[in-house]
C-alpha cells in the first residue's frame, strides 16, 4: 500500500493542474444544472449545455495524463526499469481518479440532490453507486484503456478522432440494419464486448506491457461490436420481449385498420415516401392504458416482392375510449412504383406494453413547485404554460400520466373539477433516466387537448390553482399484436391528393 | 554462484530483421564486462532482452539468477540500469527524482546519494528537463547507484559526451565496481579499454567473441618481417595470421594466437630466412578493427560455422 500511496503523491504533484481544473468545472457544473431543472433548454440554454462535454473532456485529460506519466508504450521509460510493482501502479491510478473524478462526483450527486430537495440522501446511495459504476465503465474505463495503448497526448487525440469516426461508422451501419433502432436487446452484449476489452487491455498493459496485444484487443472488440449490430436477430428478440397472446387470451385492445380511410402517402425525401395508416383503437379497458412502444409494416404484393420496414419505436400511449391512431413508416418510393398496380397485403406488427393504472392522486397545481408523490417535483413551464416541467431523483417513472380539465380561459376563472363529457387536456412522459452526470432527472409533461379523435394545444394552459390528476401506472405484461389488411391496390386511392401526385414517376427514382 | 548475466541462444527478429541471432554470454561475477561494436550491431537489443524490456524470439537469458522473462519489480532492487536515451520524468527536480525513488529501494544508502550529488555536480533544485544531456545521465547514473545494486547494466552511457562528463560518469561508476557486476555496451571501443576486465564482441547480431581483456590484448600482436630479398609466399598462410599484407622484403600481419615461441617456429616454417622479426602489442580498438574486417570477408565468403558464428582465428 506504501507504493500506492507514493505514486499517488507523484501524481498529484504532477497533475494538479489538471485536477483543479477538473475540479473547477464540477462546480461550474453544479452551479449550472439547478439552472436546467426549472428552465427548458430549448427556451435559451441550449448553448450552456457545454459544461457537461467540458467536464468530461477535463475527466478525459485527467485520465490520460495520469496514464500516461508511467507510459505503458515503448521501451525508454525509466520507470519500467525500476521496482514497480503493475498491481501497486494500476492501484495508485485508480486511486487518483477515484480521488479526483469519481469521488467529487458522487459529492457533486449529494449536492444536486439536496438542492433539487430530495431528501434522504441515504436512500438514494444504492441508485447513486450503479449510476457511478455505468459512468465509469462505459465513460472512463474506454479512455482509459485508449491512455494505456497511446504514449503521449496527441497520439490520443488522434485515436479519439479515429473512435469518433468508427462510431459514427457504426451508427451509420446500424441506420441500415432492420429494427436496430428499436430492439435494445443487444446492447448489453455490446456494452460488455466494450467493457470486457477495456478491462482486459488495461490489465494486459500492465502487467506485460504489450502494446500490439492490447491494440489488438480493442480493434478485435470494435468488430465484435459491429458484428453484433450486424447479426443480431432483432425481429426474433422483439417477438421474445413482446410475446403473442395465447389462444383465448383477450386483447389488452382493439387495433384495426379501417376500410374507410385508406393509407395516405406523403413525400419524404428523393427516394423514400412516407405511408400514413389510420388505425381504429378501441377495447382498452377502463383503469388502463396501453403502450405502442413499436410497429412493423410489412407489403406483399402477389408476385411475391415484399416490404418491410422492420421494428420502429413509435412511442404513443393509447387511452380508454380512444377511437383514433394514426402510424406513420417510411417507405422505398421504388418499392411504391413496382406494386401500386397490384392488390397488395397489408401487414403490421404491434409491441405494445399495458399499464395498470393504480388510481389518480389529485393534485393541485401551485406556482413554484410542487410534488408528485412517488416521482419527485414539478411545477408550471414558465415559458410554455401547456406544459409542466418535473424533476426526480435518479430514476423517474417508467411512466407518468397526467390529465386535467382542459381551459383556454386565463388564470383568474379555476376549473378544479374533472366532469365527465367535458373536454379534458391529457400528457404523459415515460422511461425517464437522469444522468450521466446529474442525479437529478428532468421530463416535461405536454399538455393536449384531447376529446379521442383528434388532440389539438390550441389555447391550453395550465395556472396555479389547478387540479391536476397524476397517475404512474404500473407495467402488466408486454404483447405483440399482428394485424392484416384485406389486398387493396394504391392505385385505387389515386383519388386522394397525395397518392395522385406522389405515385408518379418521380424523375430521380430507381426504375427497379 | 551462478554468473550474473548469461545467455543462451538468444535472439531477437523484429519483423524480418534480425537483430540479434543466437547470443551465447557468460558475464562473471564482478566483472566490468564490455559489449562492444558498430550501431545496429545489436547490444542494445540485448541489453533490453535482459532487462525485460522485449522478450526473445527464442533462446534464453538469466540475470541475477532469474529467468530474463520474469524480471519485474522487485529484482529492480537489485539492477541499476541506465540508457543513453531513457525517459526521465521531466517534471521532477533533480533532488525530488531522488527522493522519488528513494522509497522504491530497500538498500537505498542516502550518504551514498549525497556522495554522488557531490562527485557529479548535481544541480539538486533544477528540473530534470532543464538538465543538459551529460547531467541527466549523471542523475540517471547517480540514481541507479545509490541502492547500491549488484549488477549494473549500462546502455551506450557515454555516447555524445563531453570527455569531463565521461570521466565523471566512469569515476563514479569504478567507485562501485568492487561491490557490484557491471555491464556496459559502447561502440567506442577506446572508452572501455581502460577500464573493462572483460569484452565481447557483437556485429550483425553475432558474437564474435568474448573474452578477458588480459587474455585478448595478449592474444594479438602485429607482426612485422623483414627479409633480405622478396620471399618466396607459402601458398597457403597459417590459420591464426590474419591481414596479411606483403611490400618487397617486408611481410605484415596480424598474429591472433600470439605466442612468443609458436609464433617464431610458425614464422621460421614458412620462411627460411627473416632478417628481423617484430611483435607490437595492440589496442582494443586495432584490434576490433581486424577482427570486424576479418569477421565481414569470413561471413561474404564462407558464411557462418556450425554454432552459427562466423568461423575466426
Amino acid at each position: 500500500m506504501r507504493q500506492v500511496i507514493h505514486i499517488f503523491r507523484k501524481d498529484v504533484r504532477q497533475h494538479w493542474p489538471e485536477v483543479l481544473f477538473t475540479l473547477a468545472v464540477l462546480v461550474a457544473f453544479m452551479w449550472d444544472e439547478p439552472r436546467h431543472w426549472i428552465l427548458r433548454d430549448d427556451f435559451g440554454l441550449s448553448h450552456e449545455r457545454w459544461i457537461p462535454i467540458l467536464l468530461v473532456l477535463s475527466w478525459w485529460l485527467l485520465i490520460v495524463r495520469t496514464v500516461q506519466s508511467e507510459a505503458l508504450v515503448g521501451d525508454r521509460q525509466y520507470w519500467i526499469t525500476r521496482p514497480y510493482d503493475w498491481k501497486k501502479l494500476l492501484a495508485a491510478k485508480i486511486l487518483f481518479v477515484a480521488a479526483f473524478v469519481t469521488a467529487p462526483l458522487f459529492i457533486s450527486y449529494a449536492f444536486l440532490l439536496a438542492k433539487a430537495g430530495f431528501r434522504p440522501l441515504p436512500s438514494f446511495v444504492p441508485w447513486l453507486l450503479w449510476m457511478h459504476v455505468e459512468l465509469v465503465m462505459l465513460l472512463l474505463l474506454p479512455i482509459a484503456a485508449l491512455a494505456t495503448v497511446t504514449s503521449t497526448i496527441a497520439q490520443m487525440v488522434l485515436t479519439v478522432l479515429a473512435v469518433g469516426l468508427y462510431m459514427a461508422g457504426a451508427a451509420t451501419l446500424a441506420a441500415y440494419v432492420p429494427s436496430e433502432g428499436f430492439s435494445s436487446g443487444s446492447d448489453g452484449v455490446q456494452a460488455a464486448v466494450l467493457i470486457g476489452a477495456c478491462i482486459a487491455t488495461v490489465v494486459w498493459q500492465y502487467s506485460r506491457r504489450k502494446t500490439n496485444h492490447s491494440r489488438a484487443i480493442l480493434a478485435a472488440a470494435a468488430g465484435a461490436i459491429i458484428m453484433i449490430i450486424v447479426a443480431t436477430p432483432y425481429r426474433t428478440l422483439v417477438s421474445f420481449q413482446y410475446p403473442q397472446l395465447n389462444p383465448g387470451e383477450r386483447q389488452p385492445v382493439q387495433l384495426a385498420l379501417i376500410p374507410a380511410m385508406p393509407p395516405g402517402v406523403m413525400p419524404s425525401g428523393d427516394k423514400d415516401l412516407q405511408i400514413q395508416v389510420p388505425i381504429r383503437v378501441s377495447g382498452i379497458s377502463e383503469g388502463s392504458f396501453v403502450g405502442l412502444d413499436g410497429t412493423m409494416l410489412t407489403m406483399e404484393a402477389p408476385d411475391g416482392l415484399t416490404w418491410n420496414s422492420g421494428w420502429q419505436s413509435n412511442p404513443q400511449l393509447l387511452y380508454p375510449h380512444q377511437e383514433l391512431l394514426q402510424l406513420n413508416f417510411e417507405a422505398k418510393r421504388s418499392f411504391l412504383e413496382r406494386v401500386k398496380a397490384t392488390a397488395v397485403r397489408f401487414h403490421i406488427s404491434f409491441a405494445l406494453t399495458v399499464w395498470r393504472d393504480k388510481g389518480p392522486t389529485r393534485i393541485s397545481a401551485a406556482k413554484g413547485d410542487f410534488e408528485l408523490p412517488g416521482v419527485g417535483l414539478c411545477s408550471i413551464d414558465r415559458i410554455d404554460s401547456t406544459s409542466l416541467l418535473c424533476r426526480f431523483p435518479v430514476r423517474g417513472p417508467s411512466l407518468v400520466v397526467v390529465e386535467t380539465p382542459w381551459s383556454d380561459a386565463d388564470c383568474s376563472i379555476l376549473r378544479d373539477e374533472l366532469v365527465p363529457g367535458t373536454k379534458t387536456a391529457r400528457g404523459w412522459a415515460g422511461n425517464s433516466e437522469s444522468g450521466p452526470f446529474s442525479p437529478v432527472g428532468t421530463f416535461h409533461l405536454y399538455l393536449w387537448m384531447w376529446d379521442g379523435m383528434t388532440i389539438s394545444s390550441h389555447n391550453m394552459r395550465i395556472c396555479p390553482g389547478y387540479t391536476l390528476f397524476f397517475s404512474v401506472p404500473e407495467e402488466v405484461r408486454r404483447v405483440g399484436i399482428e394485424v392484416d389488411w384485406k389486398e387493396i391496390r394504391l392505385a385505387d386511392y389515386e383519388k386522394s391528393d397525395p397518392l395522385r401526385d406522389l405515385l408518379k414517376p418521380h424523375p430521380g427514382a430507381d426504375p427497379q | 554462484m551462478s554468473s550474473p548475466i548469461q545467455t543462451e541462444n538468444l535472439t531477437k527478429k523484429f519483423r524480418r530483421v534480425e537483430a540479434l541471432n543466437g547470443l551465447n554470454l557468460d558475464v562473471p561475477d564482478g566483472a566490468i564486462y564490455a559489449l562492444v561494436g558498430p550501431n545496429g550491431a545489436g547490444k542494445t537489443t540485448a541489453i533490453k532482452i535482459l532487462m525485460n524490456i522485449f522478450g526473445p524470439t527464442s533462446g534464453h537469458a538469466t540475470v541475477l539468477g532469474t529467468d530474463s522473462k520474469r524480471i519485474a519489480g522487485h529484482a529492480f532492487t537489485a539492477i541499476g540500469y541506465v540508457s543513453e536515451n531513457q525517459e526521465l520524468p521531466g517534471w521532477m527536480r533533480v533532488d525530488r527524482f531522488m527522493a522519488y525513488l528513494r522509497p522504491f529501494y530497500p538498500s537505498w544508502d542516502r550518504d551514498l546519494e549525497n556522495e554522488l550529488a557531490r562527485q557529479f555536480d548535481l544541480p539538486l533544485d533544477r528540473k530534470l528537463k532543464d538538465l543538459s544531456r551529460g547531467m541527466r545521465m549523471k542523475a540517471a547514473l547517480a540514481s541507479s547507484l545509490a541502492y547500491r545494486p549488484k549488477l549494473i547494466v549500462l546502455d551506450e552511457p557515454f555516447s555524445g559526451l563531453d570527455p569531463l562528463v565521461r570521466d565523471q560518469l566512469i569515476e563514479g561508476m569504478l567507485a562501485r565496481a568492487s561491490e557490484a557486476t557491471i555491464f556496459i555496451s559502447s561502440h567506442d571501443m577506446a572508452e572501455v579499454e581502460t577500464f573493462a576486465s572483460h569484452v565481447g564482441y557483437l556485429e550483425q547480431g553475432r558474437l564474435r567473441f568474448s573474452d578477458e581483456m588480459t587474455t585478448l590484448t595478449e592474444r594479438f600482436r602485429e607482426v612485422e618481417l623483414t627479409f633480405d630479398l622478396p620471399p618466396a609466399l607459402p601458398e597457403k598462410w597459417p590459420e591464426s595470421w590474419m591481414q596479411v599484407e606483403t611490400s618487397g622484403a617486408v611481410v605484415q600481419f596480424v598474429e591472433s594466437r600470439f605466442n612468443a615461441e609458436r609464433t617464431n617456429a610458425e614464422i621460421r616454417k614458412n620462411f627460411n630466412s627473416v632478417r628481423d622479426v617484430t611483435f607490437t602489442p595492440m589496442s582494443l580498438r586495432s584490434i576490433f578493427l581486424v577482427m570486424a574486417k576479418a569477421g565481414r570477408r569470413v561471413g561474404q565468403e564462407r558464411g557462418t560455422d556450425e554454432t552459427g558464428h562466423p568461423h575466426l582465428p
